[in-house]
C-alpha cells in the first residue's frame, strides 16, 4: 500500500485531516465567537445542538422554587413570572415586562412548591395534600398532565415505571399509595412529594417529600418518571439546590448549614460551615455557577463557592428569613430585596468566597462585625431604589427577583405589584398590578423567593405567596420542554 | 458544530495514537519492563499541556472541571484491576480503540470484552459491587465537600499558591521529559511530536465539552456505555461531544494505518484471542468501578489534580505490573517446560 511519495490514498488521508483540523478550529471559534466559551462565563450559550445541555445565560436558579431562569436566546413573549396567591390556590401567569395577567387558574389543592421546567414550557405543582403532581403549561396555565412520581418498590432502590396521567394522551397513571404517611428513609413510605429539583436538561428530577428527609432521584423525559435512586439525606429538611451538573446536591440540615452530597451515590460529601440558612431557603446561582447567593436565618447575604462549598456571610442586613436575593448576570453584584428600603445593589466584585473564608475573611472585606470565622464586613452598597418613594408602588417590600431576557429587573412586591426596573441606572421602568392586588397583605415566608413575615405589610389574602419566573429556550436538548 | 468537533477531534486523535504507536499499557509497563521510556514521556508532555492548560482556562472561567470525590476503594481495586486487564487485553483504553481501526482482530475482541465489563458494572447485573466500593469516601480538605484535588488536600485556596504548585509539579516534569535519551525505537512519531498531539488534542476536547455543558475532558469509559446504550436501547441521555471523539477514533487510526500501509487484518492465535477478550472485560469492569480508565483518570483527571484520579492511575499501573509479571512468570516456566521437552 505504501508505494513511496504520495500516494493517492494519503491525499485522500491528509485531506480528511486538514478538513478535520478545520472543523476542529472552527468548532472552537464558533464557540469563542458564540460566547460558548468565553471568560468569567463559560455556562452563556451553551445551550447547543445534538445532546446538549442546555444551561442558562441569566442568572439560573437551581430549583423551582427559586427564581428559574431567564435565557438570552429566549422570545421576549415566552416569558414571565408564576404567581401563587390565595394560601396557594390561585395560579396566575404574568407576562414580563408588562405585568399582563395571561392566565389564571384555581388549584386543586393547596400547593406546596411550583417549579418550572428547564425548557420553560411547563409548570410542575406540588401540593400539600396530595400525592399527584400537577403539570400546567406556562403561557396559558392549561392543564397538561397529572404525574404520579412511582415509589420504590422495596427498600432497595427497584425501579418502577410511573408516568403521567396525561390529558394530551400519552402515559398511565402508576399507582399512587404507599405515600400516605410515616416517614424515615428511603423506600419508606411518606407524605406527598413537596420540593421538585430538575437538572439541567430535566433528564433528572429530585424529589422531597413531606414526613420524610429521603431525597428520591428520578429519570424523567417528557413528564415520564422512572424510579432511580433515594438518597437518605436524613437530618436534612427542604428544598434541594444543585449544582451545574447536579453533580453535587445542597439541602439545609437541622443546624442551619447546608449537607453536600454526591448526587451519584447519594454520598454525604460534607457540609457549608458558618451560616444558618432559614427554613426553605432559597439560595440562586450566578450565571456560570461558581457562587450561589441567599440570606440567612437572621436577615444576612450569604454567599457560597460552588468549587470549595465554603460560604461568607456578609454583614448586611436585610429581611430576616426569605430576603430575595439575585446575582447580577455578570457576577460582579447581588440584588437584594431589603427590609424597609427596597431593593439594593450591592458589589460581590472585590470578594473571592473561597479565599475570604477563615482568618483571611478580615483582612479581606474590612472588619469583621461578628466572631465568626465566616463573617465578613457589608458588602459595598452601589444602588438603591426605594420603592415606597416611587409614584404608583405603594408596598415597601420585595417578594421576589428576577431578570428579563433583555436584562431588566423585575420586582415582585409583597402586595402584588409588579415593578420592572433598569439595573443601569436603578429606574423604574415600568408598574403593574399581579395577584388580586387589592390586598393590603404581607407574604408568607417561602420557598418561591417570598418575603418574610409580612407583618408591615398586613394579612395573606389575594398577595403572591410564591412567586418563580419561567422562560421558553429557543434551544437545548431538555428531557420535557 | 460541536458534534462536527468532536469527530474532527476523535480523527485526528486517532491519527495521532496510531501514528505515535501510544498505547499507555506499553507506557506503565516500560517503567518495569524496559529501558526505553519514550512513551512515558510522552504521557508527561500530554499532562504537563494539559495541567498547565485546564488551570489557565479555570482561572479564565472558561472550565469549570468536575472532580470525582475521593472513594478510594473503587479508586484503588477499580485501577489495580483495570491494570491488570489492559494487559490481558493487549492495550488500554485508548490503545484497544485504535488498534481496531487498523485491523488488529484481537483488539476487536477486547474493545467487545470492554463494552460488556462497562456495561455489567456500570448499571449493570453488578452495579452493587461499583455502589458497594463507591460507598466510601474520604473527606478531602475541611470537611466541607470541597472538590477532592491536591489543592483542597494542601488547604491552597489561593489562585497564586494553586498556580505555584502547578509549576512546582510541570517544570520539573518537563525537565524529566526533555532530558530524554535518543528514542530507540521508532516507528512512527517521536514521542514529543505524539505528547504534543495528544495533549493539544485533549485540551481541546475540554473546551469542545464546555461549549456542551460537561465539565470534563476527554475520557472513553462513560462515552462507550453512552454509545452502547444508544446502539442497544436508543438511549440518547448519555451522549456527549465524547461519545463522537471515541467513535471516530477507530477511524481515525484507520486512517493512519492506511496511509503507512499497516491497515491489515491480523488475526491472533485462539489462544490470545479469548485472553484479550478476557482482558477487555477486566478491563471495562475496572473502568466503570474506578469511575474512569488510562485517558478518563490519568489523562483528563490528573489534568485537575483530582486525588482520585491520582490514586487510580498509581493502582492502574501497580496493577499493569503486576499483571506482566505474572504473565512473564507464566511465560517463562512454559518455555522452560518446552525447552526440557525438546
Amino acid at each position: 500500500m505504501n508505494t513511496g511519495g504520495v500516494s493517492r490514498t494519503q491525499q485522500v488521508v491528509y485531506a480528511i485531516l486538514g478538513v478535520s483540523a478545520l472543523t476542529l478550529l472552527s468548532a472552537l471559534g464558533w464557540g469563542i465567537a458564540t460566547g460558548a466559551l468565553s471568560a468569567g462565563g463559560a455556562a452563556e450559550g451553551r445551550a447547543a445542538e445534538g445532546g446538549a445541555s442546555g444551561s442558562d445565560g441569566g442568572p439560573t436558579a437551581l430549583l423551582g422554587t427559586s427564581r428559574g431562569s431567564f435565557d438570552n436566546g429566549g422570545d421576549r413573549g415566552n416569558q414571565g413570572i408564576l404567581v401563587l396567591s390565595d394560601g396557594g390556590t390561585r395560579l396566575q401567569s404574568v407576562h414580563v415586562p408588562g405585568g399582563t395577567v395571561a392566565a389564571e387558574v384555581t388549584l386543586p389543592g393547596q400547593a406546596r412548591a411550583m417549579v418550572p421546567t428547564p425548557g420553560g414550557v411547563s409548570v410542575w405543582v406540588t401540593f400539600e395534600d396530595r400525592g399527584e403532581i400537577e403539570v400546567y403549561s406556562t403561557t396559558d396555565l392549561e392543564h397538561e398532565a397529572t404525574i404520579d412520581p412511582p415509589p420504590p418498590e422495596n427498600g432497595n432502590g427497584e425501579a418502577a415505571d410511573g408516568g403521567s396521567d396525561s390529558e394530551a394522551g400519552s402515559g398511565e397513571a402508576a399507582d399512587g399509595g404507599g405515600r400516605d404517611g410515616g416517614g424515615g428513609g428511603p423506600g419508606q413510605r411518606r407524605g406527598p412529594p413537596e420540593h421538585l429539583t430538575f437538572s439541567e436538561t430535566g433528564e433528572t428530577l429530585f424529589v422531597t417529600w413531606a414526613e420524610s428527609s429521603t431525597i428520591s432521584v428520578y429519570r424523567h423525559e417528557m413528564r415520564e418518571l422512572t424510579f432511580r435512586d433515594e438518597i437518605d439525606a436524613e437530618g436534612t429538611e427542604g428544598p434541594v439546590f444543585r449544582n451545574r451538573r447536579a453533580t453535587r446536591l445542597f439541602r439545609r440540615d437541622e443546624d442551619g448549614g447546608l449537607a453536600v452530597f454526591f448526587a451519584q451515590n447519594g454520598q454525604r460529601m460534607g457540609r457549608v460551615e458558618g451560616t444558618h440558612f432559614a427554613e426553605d431557603p432559597t439560595l440562586t446561582f450566578s450565571a456560570d455557577y461558581t457562587e450561589a447567593w441567599g440570606s440567612t436565618s437572621a436577615g444576612n447575604v450569604v454567599g457560597m463557592d460552588e468549587a470549595t462549598s465554603t460560604a461568607v456571610v456578609a454583614s448586611n442586613e436585610v429581611a430576616p428569613g426569605h430576603a430575595p436575593v439575585l446575582p447580577e448576570g455578570g457576577g460582579t453584584a447581588v440584588y437584594v430585596g431589603e427590609r424597609e428600603r427596597g431593593i439594593v445593589a450591592l458589589d460581590t466584585s472585590g470578594i473571592e468566597i473561597s479565599e475570604a473564608t477563615g482568618g483571611d475573611a478580615a483582612a479581606t472585606a474590612g472588619d469583621a462585625t461578628t466572631d465568626a470565622g465566616n463573617e465578613i464586613a457589608s458588602l459595598p452598597q452601589v444602588q438603591q431604589l426605594e420603592l415606597s418613594d416611587t409614584a404608583g408602588i405603594s408596598a415597601r417590600r420585595v417578594a421576589s427577583l428576577a431578570h428579563t431576557d433583555d436584562g431588566a429587573l423585575v420586582v415582585v412586591t409583597t402586595r402584588g405589584e409588579l415593578v420592572t426596573v433598569d439595573p443601569s441606572t436603578f429606574e423604574v421602568v415600568s408598574v403593574a398590578e399581579v395577584g388580586s392586588g387589592d390586598d393590603d397583605a404581607g407574604a408568607a415566608g417561602g420557598a418561591g423567593g417570598s418575603a418574610g413575615d409580612g407583618a408591615d405589610d398586613g394579612a395573606a389574602g389575594g398577595v403572591p405567596e410564591r412567586v418563580v419566573a419561567w422562560s421558553v429556550k429557543e434551544d437545548g436538548n431538555f428531557a420535557c420542554f | 458544530m460541536i458534534i462536527a468537533g468532536g469527530i474532527a477531534l476523535g480523527l485526528l486523535l486517532g491519527y495521532s495514537l496510531q501514528r505515535g504507536g501510544y498505547c499507555m499499557n506499553t507506557a506503565f509497563r516500560s517503567f518495569y519492563m524496559e529501558k526505553d521510556r519514550s512513551l512515558v514521556r510522552a504521557w508527561i508532555l500530554i499532562l504537563v499541556i494539559n495541567i498547565i492548560g485546564v488551570r489557565l482556562f479555570t482561572d479564565l472561567g472558561v472550565l469549570q472541571p468536575d472532580v470525582a470525590p475521593f472513594f478510594w476503594p473503587a479508586a484503588i481495586v477499580g485501577g489495580f484491576v483495570f491494570g491488570a486487564g489492559m494487559v490481558m487485553a493487549g492495550g488500554c483504553a485508548s490503545g484497544t480503540y485504535y488498534r481496531c481501526g487498523r485491523g488488529m482482530l484481537g483488539s476487536v475482541a477486547a474493545l467487545v470484552g470492554f463494552v460488556i465489563g462497562t456495561a455489567v458494572i456500570d448499571g449493570g447485573a453488578l452495579v452493587g459491587i461499583q455502589d458497594g466500593l463507591r460507598g466510601a469516601t474520604i473527606e478531602v480538605g475541611n470537611g466541607d465537600g470541597a472538590q477532592a484535588t491536591v489543592f483542597a488536600l494542601l488547604g491552597l485556596e489561593s489562585a497564586l499558591l494553586r498556580r505555584l504548585v502547578i509549576a512546582a509539579l510541570a517544570i520539573p516534569a518537563a525537565i524529566w521529559a526533555f532530558r530524554a535519551p535518543k528514542q530507540r525505537f521508532l516507528i512512527g512519531w517521536t514521542w514529543q511530536k505524539t505528547g504534543t498531539a495528544v495533549g493539544v488534542l485533549a485540551l481541546a476536547a475540554w473546551l469542545l465539552s464546555a461549549m456542551q455543558g460537561r465539565d470534563f475532558g476527554l475520557s472513553f469509559t462513560q462515552p462507550t456505555v453512552a454509545l452502547t446504550r444508544f446502539i442497544v436501547g436508543g438511549d440518547t441521555s448519555g451522549l456527549s461531544v465524547a461519545s463522537f471523539i471515541v467513535a471516530a477514533v477507530p477511524i481515525g487510526a484507520f486512517l493512519a494505518a492506511k496511509v503507512a500501509g499497516e491497515a491489515v487484518l491480523r488475526f491472533p492465535d485462539p489462544k490470545r484471542f479469548v485472553r484479550q477478550f478476557g482482558g477487555g472485560v477486566t478491563m471495562g469492569a475496572g473502568a466503570s468501578i474506578a469511575g474512569g480508565c488510562n485517558i478518563g483518570h490519568s489523562i483528563t483527571g490528573v489534568s485537575t489534580l483530582g486525588i482520585t484520579a491520582i490514586t487510580s492511575t498509581a493502582f492502574i499501573i501497580l496493577g499493569c505490573w503486576a499483571m506482566t509479571w505474572v504473565i512473564y512468570q507464566t511465560e517463562s516456566k512454559r518455555m522452560k517446560t518446552e525447552r526440557r521437552t525438546v
